[in-house]
């Protein structure tokens, strides 16, 4: 896919998770949920100090550990490695919230683009949701070796009950590709 | 934070201020309220309307979960061609997502 200003092979840092869909974002299954707290603790992570930390949450806040900012429960997931002639492992932790039905079971589905040479696991690999507003978190494992420095290396994990199909694209780049 | 989502952006039907030229020429001397605009900044007003149409559907939603349900339920396109370079839209709508989340963190 090619970007129309520059005809530069397109990537997901250009057309992002895909094109809206209004119709399916009204039902779709599985969210991964943000709420004030892993704002902040995200913001620790790249090093905010309490000062602007207070301007942003309004309140005063004092960082606890850092978080890494890969592990913010966002519905994408994309990581930046310092070197590409080296074999990596990157871990991503995420938690989805069942806005779906009650009693459903979503299995876990990874679709490499096109030349990617990346490994992903997702641990577990189903989740079974007993009710509604449900919680589950798990982990996804990317790793590799020599992967293109010139372009990021992209997958999707899609989370699926046979109804819903929860896509996020996951990305790994070399620092400043 | 990207990657997000895409929307429409290219030679989009917008509102334009009568007061600023239609055209780069500073000799025209037409005066428009509509004009046809692309950009990241045609993208965005789009994916704000999907999220209030979400959001009549469950006013309860927080605009987490409502960026979450634009983002896993995007399509992938084997042409974004129509769409060009706007795909950079994505910045722009995750600015207004991101405005939302910082005035109502948490709910």
């Amino acid at each position: 896919m090619n970007a129309t200003g520059t005809g530069a092979e397109s990537t997901e840092f250009a057309y992002g998770a895909g094109h809206v869909d209004p119709i399916a974002a009204i039902n779709p299954g599985l969210v991964y949920e943000l709420n004030k707290t892993d704002h902040i603790s995200f913001l620790c992570g790249m090093n905010y100090t309490s000062k602007t930390l207070k301007l942003i949450s309004g309140d005063a806040v004092i960082c606890s550990g850092k978080t890494l900012q890969r592990n913010l429960n966002y519905p994408s997931m994309s990581a930046k490695l310092s070197e590409s002639n080296s074999s990596f492992t990157v871990t991503f932790k995420r938690t989805v919230t069942n806005l779906g039905t009650a009693n459903s079971t979503y299995k876990s589905k990874i679709v490499l683009n096109h030349g990617s040479k990346l490994n992903v696991k997702v641990s577990p690999s189903v989740l079974s949701m007993k009710s509604l507003k449900e919680k589950q978190s798990f982990t996804v494992t990317v790793s590799g070796s020599n992967i293109d420095p010139k372009l990021p290396s992209s997958a999707n994990l899609i989370w699926s009950d046979g109804t819903h199909n929860v896509r996020s694209p996951i990305v790994v780049y070399i620092d400043g590709y | 934070m990207q990657p997000d989502i895409s929307a429409p952006g290219v030679e989009i039907l917008a509102a334009y201020s009568p007061l600023s030229l239609p055209s780069e020429d500073r000799r025209d001397k037409r005066r428009v309220k509509y004009s046809v605009l692309s950009g990241t900044s045609m993208a965005c007003p789009h994916v704000t309307g999907v999220a209030a149409y979400i959001k009549t559907f469950h006013p309860d939603w927080s605009p987490s979960v409502i960026q979450s349900a634009i983002m896993t339920t995007g399509k992938q396109k084997s042409n974004f061609y129509f769409l060009a370079s706007q795909v950079t839209c994505v910045d722009n709508s995750v600015l207004i997502l991101s405005l939302n989340e910082s005035l109502q963190l948490g709910r």
